[in-house]
């Protein structure tokens, strides 16, 4: 018999520790806690075997220990013995004191904290979605008591200073408007980041939301989002901080296509140095080899995160004129970062409404103002996007004014994983392929649909195209009808052998299930439950699409009619 | 002489009063020195050694004492008192009597001496020179007076004060530092504290705040430019990055998220109000998809703070779990078994049907494989014979239902076993014109056993009647339910319905004899079977199978098959497995050697499962259930002890089958050589089901 084992040295109960027991270990209160947990991201676990009650939240014991050590902690219980003095004194009314107290706040620095946990810059880029988007909506926010205007401020360069970098270098390769905001991508260093701005409106504050803990969030993503876009300007060789123009809000950056040059210029240096190692130390050690290795890694990140990989830009030499009502600094940031050149109803702009060389005017109203200009093309604003989203520049007839746009999708659906590709997409999937027939068609079918009255515009949900599409599928089937009686019979006959051999195999697979423990059947069936769910989901879609449009195609027919 | 007199002592109250401090008797005297000559010595001792007497006592003599050498001091010639008006210092000399030598005052000795007069202090202080007030007396006060005399630390530098004083200079970031050290000289007299504070700047112990950097430039570094390396992490560190788990990304939109999604995507009415009415964490999204023609008139998103708040929270407080995702195809956890192609032949179509006259309980194949014995409804055996289902013969045993029929496993015979009501039956089928001359012979053999007429002997549960050649009727006390052969065909075991106390009973054809070996054990069996080869029986309770051993009498195995309701037992012809059917649905393989517990527990059917028999010598086994399916299975055996039994299921047989919903296969039987199955249940059809490619 061995010696009994002591409770509480091992497994669980030693790795693992309550909130209550780590507070009282770390002496902090519980919002002060929480604080420290967000600022050096420490999450509750999961225990296998939950000790002391399944209500209670559990934390790794090392990851208390590892708070122990943290030097913001002992800042930490500073501030609160100076909140204490504030209170003490303004109870106490010592208006000097208070004064002096009130000037000599204890502050902090979190720059080890992002240190640690990204210890590599690659590291800070792959969690950039939740800064970017907290710090996005920040700047939005109207300062009030808990948010204070130095904080949007700041938000509000970061956002800029970021977006220019990305403008910059032409990393954004996503755009999607949803009805809550608007979503970004841009491919930064080989990492992908998404990150969503709320549409440009006042924000109501609501009052059950806790502003302290995202306020906390937002310290630390500020942090971090400082020390990336620093690295992102100095690595790239642009100068740091960039010149703002505060007056508009904009970035005033001198020239983007010099900034890519001298990227590019910068890579082949690079290159250039590489094979200069490489002749000179052929025959090294391994250690060169090494260095080489992670020369390499660099140079073909660079040349990911920056023009290597996408040369052509969508809009490039484009120049684009925006309308008041467009939202200007989501199309002038989307627009700049594909290589169009901007300019807007406003001061600043770097192009005026009567510039020479306009190629495109992007407008959301139902008819022009004025005079319609007959060497630039109009477009509404979702052109832009579905542009930047299918890389190429998409036929603006579908998008002009006045008409009914075709549906906005989004960039960020795997259409095999979904199951569903809508038919707009299929369309924009040929196109991209280079279907020349298709654009002259689409044409056409634009042209028709404009002709259409408007209140038939609003209630029809489709776009022309897919109407074109439909028409053209029914006139197909009429011709051949009779072939197919013809062919009916020995399709059946071959359909039935096949569906017997088919069921037969069913039927062995049902029996196999048979076969199978309990605890694989009942993980098959999840399975399968779970892949029915999103077939059903599909195959609803898929009968409602048929549904409008043989409402449509009904509807086309009463209208011909009554026109002979 | 009073002209003279007044300068003399007042001469210094104006001097006096500008430099106090210097005052002293000798410079006093110096400056009187051209004044009077002096005799040094005089001034300081006596010369004089005579002590304190008084000097009358030398009037007589001509000397005055002796001075320190030893010699007499001669009294001096007096000045006659004319010489002393004429002297005008006359007034400041005293004649010292005792060393006989006249002093000159000086003019502090002279100030003394008239403030002595005056009754005023002899020292020339501040304190003594003012007018004495008197406090106590010359008022009367309302408030106590203070205490007269301050206290000490009244006259010392305040320790409080200075350590107040260093913290003022500790938050000066006010004022540039030279002037708040030359402030620091101009408030504070005291040079100690300055000096300290000096130290204090100088040791670093007083630091200058640093002028607060702009929020925004707080960060503007490269924190990562040192050299990134891996080797620098300790084991805690280390360890602490394999423990960390990354929070899952939020999901991206979807095309139903767009401002302006395909029609498809937009909700019916329906569903807008489910979604409304919903709370907001049982809906499925959290936004309804809408559709806005334009841009600009998509408003702004109610909840996107909410949202991102709650995003937020979910970082800080929700509880992060690795989660395995299975990445397997589901069709890969259904394992893989032989294709029933390759077991064949089973039996897979119905081939012959045949509808009986009444309902049939139970059925029984010939170990010949010629005749198929049905035990009906209403009394009757009935034959029919394999394979055309052609009823042969007919044989009413009793009023009441026969609930179960056995053929005796000799070949060569023609005897059945048979119960109904309390008695069990041994028919001889040749009597009915069945078989052949030789079947005949063997049967009479069989039934007429060694000592007819023994049935009186002692332990007999049973009553023994016969009619000659043709039946023999065994009485019980209790109705029976079951019957079953031993394989040498000489005992049978017949259950009795009634379960309480001891139910089997064992019958000896051949010496009319029948026991009742389990008195207690034999309680609620059910099904109750011999083994093939060895003296061993199987008795089914409701939820045990209990092995015994006839021979030793004893308790061999107690087999679990975790059921709740036994309904049949099928012994596997080797004798080592078993297939145990029960009412949950259940379906038991028992491999003797391996373990109490099933082997395997196929749960094939939905409903109750009233039959399972093992095929007598192909590698096949069904069973049939009341959810009106049968389900045939390939069951091989292995001589190898190391390989288990290899069980595929092969066909369900449930179209053919009759058109009564319920209790459509209720019994079945396996043709003794072909892989032939016979089902048949209480809708009085019969079918075969036979191996059709």
């Amino acid at each position: 018999m061995g010696r009994e084992k002591k409770k509480g040295v091992s497994g669980n109960a030693a790795n693992y520790i309550t909130r209550a027991k780590a507070l009282r270990k770390l002496q902090l209160s519980l919002a002060d806690f929480r604080r420290l947990c967000i600022l050096k991201g420490i999450y509750p676990r999961e225990p296998k075997k939950k000790f002391d009650g399944v209500t209670k939240t559990y934390y790794l014991t090392k990851d208390i220990q590892f708070l122990l050590h943290e030097p913001l902690l002992g800042k930490i219980r500073e501030i609160r013995a100076y909140r204490q003095k504030i209170k003490r004194a303004r109870a106490k009314k010592e208006q000097g004191t208070l004064k002096t107290l009130l000037r000599n706040k204890p502050t902090y620095k979190i720059d080890h904290i992002v240190r640690e946990r990204y210890p590599t810059f690659s590291d800070a880029l792959r969690d950039m979605d939740d800064a970017l988007s907290l710090v996005h909506m920040f700047q939005h926010l109207p300062s009030e008591k808990s948010i204070k205007p130095h904080r949007i401020q700041n938000c509000e360069r970061l956002a800029k200073e970021f977006q220019n970098y990305v403008a910059t270098t032409g990393s954004l390769d996503k755009v999607f408007v949803s009805v809550k905001g608007i979503y970004y991508s841009a491919r930064i260093g080989g990492e992908r980041t998404v990150w969503v701005e709320p549409h440009r409106f006042t924000q109501e504050l609501p009052t059950d939301v806790d502003y302290r803990v995202m306020l906390t969030f937002l310290e630390f993503y500020e942090c971090l989002l400082s020390f990336v876009n620093y690295r992102l300007y100095t690595t790239n060789g642009m100068p740091y901080p960039p010149k703002m123009d505060r007056t508009e809000g904009k970035v005033d950056q001198p020239d983007v296509e010099a900034g890519r040059a001298k990227h590019v210029q910068e890579n082949i240096a690079e290159i250039l140095k590489k094979q200069e190692a490489d002749e000179d130390d052929e025959d090294n050690s391994e250690n060169d080899d090494e260095e080489e290795l992670k020369m390499e890694g660099e140079v073909t990140q660079q040349s990911n995160d920056g023009t290597g990989g996408k040369e052509i830009l969508v809009f490039s030499g484009l120049k684009v004129f925006l309308g008041r009502e467009t939202p200007v600094s989501a199309l002038v940031f989307v627009l700049r970062a594909q290589g169009a050149k901007v300019g807007w109803d406003g001061e600043n702009s770097p192009l005026s409404s009567d510039e020479p060389g306009l190629t495109h005017w992007v407008i959301d109203r139902p008819a022009i103002p004025g005079k319609r200009r007959m060497d630039l093309e109009y477009v509404q604003p979702q052109w832009v996007f579905d542009s930047v989203n299918n890389s190429t520049l998409l036929p603006t007839a579908i998008y002009g004014i006045g008409v009914t746009l075709p549906p906005h999708l989004s960039p960020f659906v795997d259409d095999e994983a979904e199951g569903y590709v809508p038919k707009y997409k299929a369309y924009l999937q040929r196109l991209r392929e280079g279907d020349s027939e298709l654009f002259k068609e689409s044409a056409v079918a634009v042209n028709d649909d404009s002709d259409e009255d408007v209140d038939d515009l609003e209630n029809a949900d489709e776009n022309s195209e897919a109407e074109e599409e439909e028409s053209e599928n029914e006139d197909g089937s009429g011709g051949s009808e009779d072939e197919d009686e013809d062919d009916e019979m020995e399709e059946d006959l071959s359909k039935d052998m096949a569906e017997t051999k088919e069921e037969g195999e069913k039927e062995s697979e049902e029996l196999a299930k048979l076969m199978m423990s309990r605890k694989k059947r009942n993980l098959y069936e999840r399975m399968v439950h779970g892949k029915n769910r999103k077939s059903e989901e599909v195959r609803k879609l898929e009968e409602r699409r048929e549904e409008i449009e043989t409402k449509k195609a009904k509807k086309r027919r009463t209208r011909s009619e009554t026109k002979s | 002489m009073e002209g003279d007199e007044p300068g003399s002592p007042v001469v210094s109250d104006d001097e006096a009063d500008s430099d106090l401090e210097k005052v002293e008797f000798e410079e006093v005297g110096d400056e009187i020195d051209g004044l009077i000559e002096e005799d040094d010595s005089s001034s300081d001792e006596e010369k004089n050694t005579i002590g304190d007497i008084p000097i009358r006592w030398y009037d007589g003599y001509d000397h005055i004492g002796y001075n320190r050498e030893g010699k007499q001091i001669i009294r001096g010639k007096r000045k006659s008192p004319l010489e002393e008006i004429l002297d005008p210092n006359a007034w400041r000399r005293v004649y010292d009597e005792r060393n006989d030598e006249e002093l000159v005052l000086t003019d502090k000795e002279l100030d003394v001496v008239s403030r002595i007069r005056a009754g005023q202090y002899t020292g020339r202080t501040t304190e003594g020179d003012e007018e004495i007030v008197p406090w106590t007396s010359s008022k009367i006060e309302i408030h106590p007076l203070p205490e007269p005399t301050e206290p000490k630390r009244r006259f010392t530098p305040s320790k409080h004060e200075a350590a107040k004083v260093e913290k003022c200079i500790e938050s000066w970031p006010a004022y540039t530092w030279t002037v708040a050290f030359s402030l620091l000289l101009i408030f504070l007299r005291n040079v100690i504290q300055v000096v300290k504070i000096v130290r204090a700047i100088r040791a670093g112990l007083i630091v200058k705040p640093a002028k607060a950097e702009k929020y925004g430039n707080l960060y503007s570094f490269d924190v990562w430019e040192e050299k990134e390396d891996d080797e620098e992490k300790s084991k805690t560190e280390q360890a602490r990055d394999l423990m960390r788990i990354h929070a899952p990304k939020e999901p991206l939109p979807g095309h139903a998220e767009s401002y302006n999604p395909p029609a498809e995507y937009l909700p019916t009415e329906q569903e807008r109000k489910e979604w409304e009415e919903a709370e907001p964490e049982d809906r499925k999204t959290n936004f309804l998809p809408t559709k806005y023609d334009s841009l600009r008139k998509v408003p702004a998103y109610p909840t996107f703070i909410r949202e991102r708040f709650e995003r937020c929270l979910d970082l800080y407080t929700a509880v992060r779990v690795r989660k395995e995702k299975l990445r397997i195809n589901p069709e890969d956890l259904i394992p893989k078994l032989p294709s029933p192609e390759e077991l064949k032949p089973f039996p897979n179509y119905v081939s012959c049907s045949a509808t009986c006259k009444s309902p049939v309980l139970s059925i029984s194949m010939h170990p010949a494989g010629q005749f198929l014995a049905a035990a009906c409804d209403d009394g009757f055996v009935r034959f029919f014979e394999v394979p055309v289902l052609k009823c042969v013969a007919e044989w009413q045993l009793h009023e009441e239902a026969i609930v179960n029929v056995d053929w005796c496993p000799k070949p060569n015979v023609l005897v059945f076993a048979a119960c109904a009501g309390p008695s069990v039956i041994i028919g001889n089928a040749c009597s009915e014109g069945l078989g052949t001359e030789a079947n005949a012979i063997d049967s009479r053999a069989l039934l007429a056993g060694d000592e007819i007429g023994d049935n009186v002997s002692q332990g007999n549960e049973g009553e023994w009647t016969e009619e000659e050649d043709k039946s023999v009727e065994i009485k019980l006390k209790r109705r029976a339910r079951n019957v079953a052969w031993h394989h040498g065909g000489d005992y049978l075991a017949s259950v009795a319905r009634d379960t309480t106390g001891s139910s089997v009973a064992i019958h000896r054809l051949s010496k009319r004899q029948s026991q009742v070996p389990f008195k207690k054990s034999g309680a609620s069996a059910q099904v109750v079977s011999f083994h093939p080869s060895r003296p061993f029986i199987f008795i089914a309770s409701k939820q045990h199978i209990r092995v015994y051993n006839l021979q030793k009498q004893v308790l061999v195995k107690k087999l679990l098959p975790g059921a709740r309701w036994i309904s049949s037992l099928s012994v596997h012809p080797s004798g080592d497995h078993l297939l145990v059917a029960t009412y949950d649905m259940k379906l038991c393989w028992f491999d003797l050697d391996l373990s109490n517990l099933p082997y395997k527990i196929l749960r094939n059917h939905d409903e109750a499962i009233r039959e399972a028999r093992f095929h007598p010598k192909l590698p096949l086994f069904a069973d049939c259930s009341d959810d009106g399916t049968v389900l045939v299975s390939h069951g091989m055996v292995y001589n190898d002890l190391l390989q288990n039994a290899l069980i595929v299921p092969l066909k369900r047989i449930d179209k053919n089958l009759a058109e009564t919903p319920k209790l459509r296969a209720t019994t079945l039987a396996w043709h003794p050589s072909l892989p032939w199955l016979f089902t048949s249940s209480g809708d009085k059809k019969i079918y075969l089901f036979t191996n059709v490619n």
